[in-house]
């Protein structure tokens, strides 16, 4: 298999480079260019078309939210490229707007878990293969914040459920679930029949509509496409 | 809306009385007239006078009109000319009429006084002067109508000693009635001194709050800076020369310690995130209200139930001004309030946006607590964008904070 060939955009000298050696650590990814601004990142994608954009969420010009900028713009102009985000805000409101133009192909993975290398591989992968990723950070977040309003429909559900509703936020599959939490397949497919009847949402084994519908839900209102 | 557009409302609404009774006047005198040519002197000078008396009395009715859609200065400009040109053309017919058409004449100037600019009072005065020195000439030098000589001694002085006694006491209640409207004046304006002052005292009061709160925060900021990160990082500068030379020795110890010091790191830079957030959260800049609200919330040592309405985005400093109000109020309650929970509200309606904090815990007395420094921060934080502060508490039923800011309020 090739390697995947990676654009990497990230201002700070000592993270871009950190990023880039630990991105060459894996046998199967590829720095194909750096860059250090929104324009450049542009500039990097029409130049080297790479597979996979792993870019920071803060950048010159604004210092705002560039990277999300950056995944909604190449969403239309280049459809097939992956897209990770790399933030510091655990605030479920800038997840949710990386993936309100849709979930495939996006990743959002808090900066402070980069220096495991095989999460930001992963990371990488899924979305190089047009699944989706979210730091398990924020789902956390996201979920805490949906409890919390009044009325919230999460208080119906059980901890275990609340856990593997949280899992198929992130984007993994049933497989994987079971995985992580230490439960049969069989039991994961159980939990979610019982979380989408609770919550009121049709059930769908296809992972990107599922993170979709589970993100819309979360987000409680806003619109989640599983482009 | 100018400084001076109380006085016009009331000088307008005065104008219309004198108008009303000016014109009065003009209709019972051209009456009187008509009545003194049927009954005493049959000649036709007598019509033409009544004619011109009623033609001034309609130019001042007109005034009306202008006067009802919010233009005084057209009306007092027609009651002026009416009245200046009745003057001349009275006293050039009835010449005996001259001194009832001299203080005619000066009516205008008088009224002029209390509702115009310094410089058209000097144009109303400086036409009254001419037209009252025309109407004496014209009263003693000259009587080509030959009106006086036909009417007859005793109903001349009648209507002078009659009427110039009844326009001296008009032209001092317009005298008496500016000089009341401008002591009204400079009541209101010392009164609104008053409240300047008052206002400005406050503000001096709450800008010196402002920069002992800053200063504060600063040395909160300094100390959580030097005891967290600053230690956690001076800390993993030491582990990270022990590991090096564990490297060599003891490979296995290295690599324990290297994991180990990746932790310190990350505890290092959540501490760091967590005091940036507290500076200005990123996500109330970018997302609005409601998402910085529900960060808070996670951030929050209490169990917090969260109750948003999309509020929409607005002002940046509004925004700010409601997000560090609640965020005050719930580390209030966390410290203070021995809660077991708060609920945190926002909304909007057509007045303006508002927060509220409300949590279960032992209350406080609101007299007392009125000025501790938390309440004052978040008052002087709402009162900076036009916006107020509500307290509800009671010595059980917990605390409700209220902010609320007016959609349209203009910083102050």
């Amino acid at each position: 298999m090739a390697a995947l060939r990676l654009v990497v955009a990230e201002d700070n000298l000592l993270v871009r480079e950190g990023l880039v050696s630990l991105i060459e650590g894996a046998a199967d990814l590829e720095p194909a260019a750096v860059c250090s601004s929104l324009d450049e990142l542009y500039e990097a994608v029409e130049r080297v078309d790479p597979d996979v954009v792993v870019t920071d969420i803060r950048m010159p010009p604004d210092h705002g939210d560039e990277g999300i900028l950056a995944a909604r713009r190449l969403r239309t102009t280049h459809p097939r490229l992956g897209v990770v985000v790399l933030s510091q805000f655990v605030d479920p409101a800038y997840a949710l707007a990386l993936f309100d133009t849709g979930t495939s192909g996006r990743g959002y993975l808090l900066k402070d878990r980069v220096d495991e290398v095989d999460r930001l591989a992963q990371a990488i992968r899924t979305v190089a293969a047009g699944g989706s990723f979210i730091d398990d950070d924020v789902v956390d977040a996201l979920v805490r914040s949906r409890t919390r309003m009044v009325d919230s429909p999460l208080a119906t559900l059980t901890a275990r459920e609340l856990e593997v509703l949280a899992e198929m936020a992130t984007g993994a599959a049933n497989a994987a679930i079971a995985g992580s939490l230490g439960v049969s397949a069989h039991s994961v497919e159980k939990h979610s029949t019982a979380i989408f009847a609770k919550l009121g949402l049709a059930e769908d084994t296809d992972v990107n509509r599922r993170v979709a519908a589970v993100l819309l839900f979360l987000a409680g209102e806003g619109a989640i496409g599983a482009a | 809306m100018d400084a001076d557009a109380p006085i016009e409302v009331v000088s307008a609404e005065r104008l219309r009385t004198i108008v009303l009774v000016d014109t009065a006047t003009c209709i019972a005198a051209t009456a009187f007239i008509v009545v003194v040519h049927l009954t005493v002197v049959d000649t036709w000078w007598l019509l033409v006078a009544a004619g011109l008396v009623a033609a001034a009395g309609a130019l001042m009715a007109a005034g009306l009109v202008p006067l009802r859609h919010g233009r005084p200065g057209t009306a007092l400009r027609l009651l002026a000319v009416a009245n200046w040109a009745i003057s001349i053309l009275a006293a050039t017919i009835a010449t005996f009429s001259w001194p009832l058409m001299m203080l005619t004449a000066l009516l205008p100037a008088v009224l002029a006084a209390s509702m115009t600019s310094r410089r058209e009072i000097g144009s109303y005065v400086a036409v009254s002067v001419v037209v009252s020195l025309a109407v004496v000439l014209v009263g003693l030098l000259q009587d080509f109508s030959g009106l006086t000589g036909e009417v007859p001694t005793w109903l001349r002085n009648l209507v002078v000693i009659v009427f110039a006694p009844l326009l001296v006491a008009l032209l001092a209640l317009m005298v008496m009635q500016n000089s009341l409207s401008m002591q009204r004046v400079v009541a209101a304006v010392q009164a609104s001194r008053g409240a300047l002052a008052e206002h400005a005292a406050e503000l001096r009061r709450s800008r010196s709050r402002v920069v002992a709160a800053t200063d504060r925060e600063r040395r909160r900021i300094e100390r959580d800076l030097h005891d967290g990160a600053q230690q956690r990082l001076i800390g993993i500068g030491i582990a990270l020369s022990r590991a090096k030379q564990l490297t060599s020795t003891d490979t296995a110890a290295a690599v324990r310690m290297l994991d180990e010091l990746r932790r310190e790191l990350r505890v290092a830079h959540e501490e760091l995130r967590d005091l940036a957030q507290g500076l200005y959260p990123p996500v109330l800049t970018e997302h609005g209200l409601e998402a910085a609200l529900q960060s808070a919330a996670d951030r929050c040592q209490l169990p917090v139930a969260l109750d948003l309405d999309a509020v929409g985005r607005h002002a940046p400093e509004v925004e700010a001004a409601l997000y560090f109000c609640c965020v005050e109020a719930m580390q209030n309650a966390a410290k203070h309030s021995a809660a077991t929970s708060i609920t945190v509200r926002c909304g909007a309606d057509g007045r303006g946006v508002w927060v509220s904090v409300h949590d279960d815990g032992v209350g406080f007395d609101p007299v007392s607590a009125v000025d501790g420094a938390g309440i004052v921060n978040m008052r002087d934080r709402l009162g900076a964008v036009g916006g107020t502060l509500e307290l509800a508490a009671g010595r059980t039923a917990g605390v409700t904070v209220r902010g609320r800011v007016p959609l349209d309020a203009p910083p102050s």
